[in-house]
């Protein structure tokens, strides 16, 4: 039996554009007084605001290069716009979980995100869920921020989770050992009515604001935006002045606040801004724009990082490819760090600053930004933002032994973390069974039975070996169990992605070490859930071929039937489907919830266990002792 | 060490069960499972029958020795001729006595058999075949 409808969580397709989505580069943005009282008359709080929504999905023809000068199309591409790099880092500093000194065997590297919050966000979101779970019957997408499955809206319970992994995914934290969050361009935002001085005012603080030496100012790109009500000639002057005094690449934006308005999709934003739009609604980001700004909008930032920053990033990683990756993997190169390892380099006063740089800094926990390993992993990273992940999985396997050597845990962690999931993103995929009509289940099956075959070899030979090493990092030498719980939830879906038979069980097992890892209520009980979903879509290709013939036509009545034999049953599929075992963890998930605090929830869960424990066929399934009889007692109630 | 076996029919349909505890080791074959698990057992155990029915195509014996695994506890299979599954959840490893076991349980379950008055499918309400079970019980585990 297959499950008909996909009740238990969001298709991988859509976990899948969300990891494309959070892990894109990232434009950090600097707006002036003038500018964002601009935006503030068209009813944003700040510039930020305003050009937030139009980074994700990006429409156009984007073109990249690998370091193999093989050139990719992308129709869709996506950057995130955050505000600068010195805010974030200040906050980061002040917050009260990241103190030096606190753990005193462990590098002090902030958490991903904190824990009470996503608690506290999920609650509330469960509770708006309800709201309108209760409302009407025909569910609805509740965050538009969210992307929207292939089919058309995801259903409530689907966006539950979704909300879980997106937050979990998108988070602003900068830590020294992932570089998708260091800038990888400035953008400087002017009103045309500025003055000259404003600007040089702003990149001056800008160029002399100490960022923290794993992050090299010169990798990140300036660009200014100008923004004008009116065409006019003024901008042009503006422009080359820019040109001539600060030598910066510029574009206009015109915003004319004038016409038809058009809704915006919500930004995706991090756990602390959802936290406070629902507490302060009157906050809450303005949702409608002129539909010519937004066509303006669109088309600044998509030239942007058609002609300004991807260009830039394939410059920067084709360089690094040729200083630093492409020696390191030649056979000299190999000699040559083997030899350092085992000989050291000879005490040379002359050396020794250079020498620092180019070492692990232990103490602090980070690389030197000039030091090959953080280089390596910036190309790595920057590889793929860009999409190549072929290229970035070669590097983050270059990167690992390094990281062992020295000792850096976080590192050595995340480097893991990284290959495996570009390693993923890059296999071709199957879509999970249940999101298809039985029809063309028959055809998926066809074009993917072939990665099939290295599917197992590939778990057990990579992914495997691999979840164990980084969540003992991660865990017991990094103290970092956020990045812990992200890597096993990424990596799960991911693999669930491929094909679900032959993975679910290694899904499983990592998904169950989860819940025993303190990741707060309601994340064990969406843990539970996402088991549950694992184990039904895990369908053997045998049974999906049954399952798609269509039903022959019913038999004549005259047929004679033997009533002494036993009955037949599912013996098509018997045994090449786990739904009993989906069913189970259903169950169990719907005793976290607990019927009484969370009866909506509980319901749904049973909702879906209904096909398997069908008290017509098993008459044990209600007894009033066992869970689902007193599940199904507690919501009575 | 705390059990809990259960006899599933063709279709899926428990004819017999039983819960009880070890008496080795100073234990007195009362079972202490605790109360979270006491409620899922059965649930635990027809979630097994996913595993039995892919696993019982792949051997010639019919015993299948732990087939699956839950939370620490093991689930050891056994399937009859005729279809019907013996499920055993355990604490720990113990692959020849559970086999024994086994084996004289489906010895008792051909007796029932035999029996004209017993239908497949049905559930064993005989009291002798309770007393003899729960004496192999003692007996093996």
């Amino acid at each position: 039996m297959l499950p008909e409808t996909n009740l238990n969580g969001p298709p991988a397709l859509v976990c899948r554009n969300s990891i494309i989505q959070a892990y894109s580069p990232l434009v950090s943005l600097i707006s002036s007084h003038t500018a964002d009282e601009l935006a503030e008359t068209l009813g944003f709080d700040s510039f930020l605001q305003l050009l937030r929504p139009f980074g994700c999905g990006l429409e156009g023809l984007f073109k990249t290069k690998t370091p193999q000068l093989v050139t990719k199309t992308f129709s869709e591409f996506s950057v995130r716009f955050l505000g600068s790099i010195m805010e974030l880092l200040s906050v980061q500093v002040a917050d009260s979980d990241y103190q030096l000194g606190q753990t005193r065997q462990h590098v002090p590297y902030p958490q991903l995100y904190k824990q009470n919050s996503l608690e506290l966000l999920m609650a509330e979101y469960i509770k708006q869920a309800n709201i309108e779970i209760k409302a009407e019957d025909n569910p609805i997408l509740l965050d538009d921020s969210l992307p929207k499955a292939a089919g058309g809206a995801v259903d409530i319970r689907n966006s539950i989770y979704l909300k879980y992994f997106t937050k979990l995914v998108s988070s602003p934290t900068i830590v020294s050992f992932e570089t998708f969050n260091h800038p990888v361009a400035q953008l400087f935002v002017v009103s045309v009515n500025d003055q000259m001085e404003k600007l040089a005012v702003l990149v001056h603080t800008f160029k002399h604001f100490q960022l923290p030496k794993y992050i090299n100012p010169e990798d990140i790109l300036l660009h200014v935006c100008i923004v004008s009500e009116l065409d006019g000639a003024s901008e042009k002057q503006f422009q080359q002045a820019i040109k001539a005094e600060l030598g910066l690449a510029s574009s206009v934006l015109i915003l004319r606040g004038t016409g038809e308005r058009t809704t915006v999709r919500h930004a995706v934003t991090s756990i602390e801004e959802d936290l406070q739009d629902i507490h302060l609604p009157s906050h809450r980001a303005n949702s409608t724009i002129y539909a010519t700004d937004a066509a303006a909008i669109r088309e600044f930032v998509a030239n942007m990082l058609q002609f300004q920053l991807l260009p830039f990033m394939e410059r920067r990683i084709l360089s690094w490819d040729d200083q630093v990756v492409s020696p390191r993997k030649s056979i000299t190169g190999k000699f040559f760090s083997v030899s350092k390892r085992m000989f050291g380099s000879g005490p040379n006063p002359k050396l020794f600053i250079q020498q620092a740089l180019h070492e692990y800094n232990a103490m602090e926990g980070f690389y030197h930004h000039l030091a090959p390993e953080q280089i390596i992993r910036k190309a790595a990273d920057w590889l793929f933002m860009m999409r190549d992940y072929k290229t970035a999985y070669a590097n983050y396997e270059l990167l690992k032994k390094d990281f062992l050597t020295s000792k850096a845990w976080a590192y050595s962690a995340s480097a893991q973390e990284f290959a495996i999931v570009a390693m993923l993103m890059g296999t071709s995929y199957t879509i999970p069974p249940t999101s298809l009509s039985p029809r063309t289940v028959t055809r998926a099956l066809i074009d993917t039975s072939a990665p099939i075959t290295n599917l197992t070899k590939v778990c057990t030979e990579i992914v495997a070996p691999y979840l164990d090493n980084l969540s003992y990092s991660y865990l017991s030498r990094a103290n970092l169990r956020t990045f812990n719980a992200r890597a096993i939830v990424v990596i799960g879906e991911l693999l669930l992605g491929t094909n679900p038979w032959y993975v679910s069980s290694l899904t499983n097992v990592w998904l169950t070490k989860l819940i025993d890892q303190n990741i707060g209520h309601i994340g064990q009980c969406l843990v539970h859930e996402r088991i549950s979903y694992a184990h039904s879509i895990s369908v053997h290709t045998a049974a999906k071929v049954l399952v798609s013939v269509e039903p022959d036509e019913p038999e004549e009545e005259d047929t004679f039937v033997n009533s002494a034999k036993l009955p037949e049953r599912n013996y098509a599929t018997m045994g090449l489907t786990r739904d009993r075992k989906a069913a189970l963890w259903a169950l169990i998930a719907s005793r976290e919830w607990d019927p009484v605090a969370k009866p909506t929830q509980v319901a749904l869960c049973l909702q879906s266990t209904q096909a398997v424990y069908d008290p017509a066929r098993l008459t044990w399934i209600g007894r009033e002792n066992e869970l689902l009889g007193k599940l199904q007692k507690g919501l009575s109630y | 060490m705390s059990y809990y076996l259960a006899m599933i029919g063709t279709q899926d349909n428990p004819i017999y069960e039983l819960e009880f505890g070890s008496f080795r080791q100073g234990n007195d074959g009362t079972s202490k499972f605790n109360p979270e698990m006491k409620e899922l057992n059965p649930f635990i155990l027809h979630a097994a029958l996913d595993i039995i029915e892919d696993v019982q195509w792949e051997t010639n014996t019919l015993y299948l020795k732990a087939i699956d695994n839950f939370y620490g506890h093991l689930i050891s299979a056994y399937v009859t001729p005729g279809n019907v599954k013996f499920l055993l959840l355990h604490e720990t490893k113990n692959e020849e006595a559970i086999r024994h076991f086994f084996t004289d349980i489906n010895d008792l379950y051909v007796k029932v058999l035999l029996s004209p008055f017993y239908n497949a499918n049905d559930p064993i309400i005989s009291p002798s075949f309770d007393v003899k079970v729960k004496t192999l019980a003692k007996k093996y585990l």
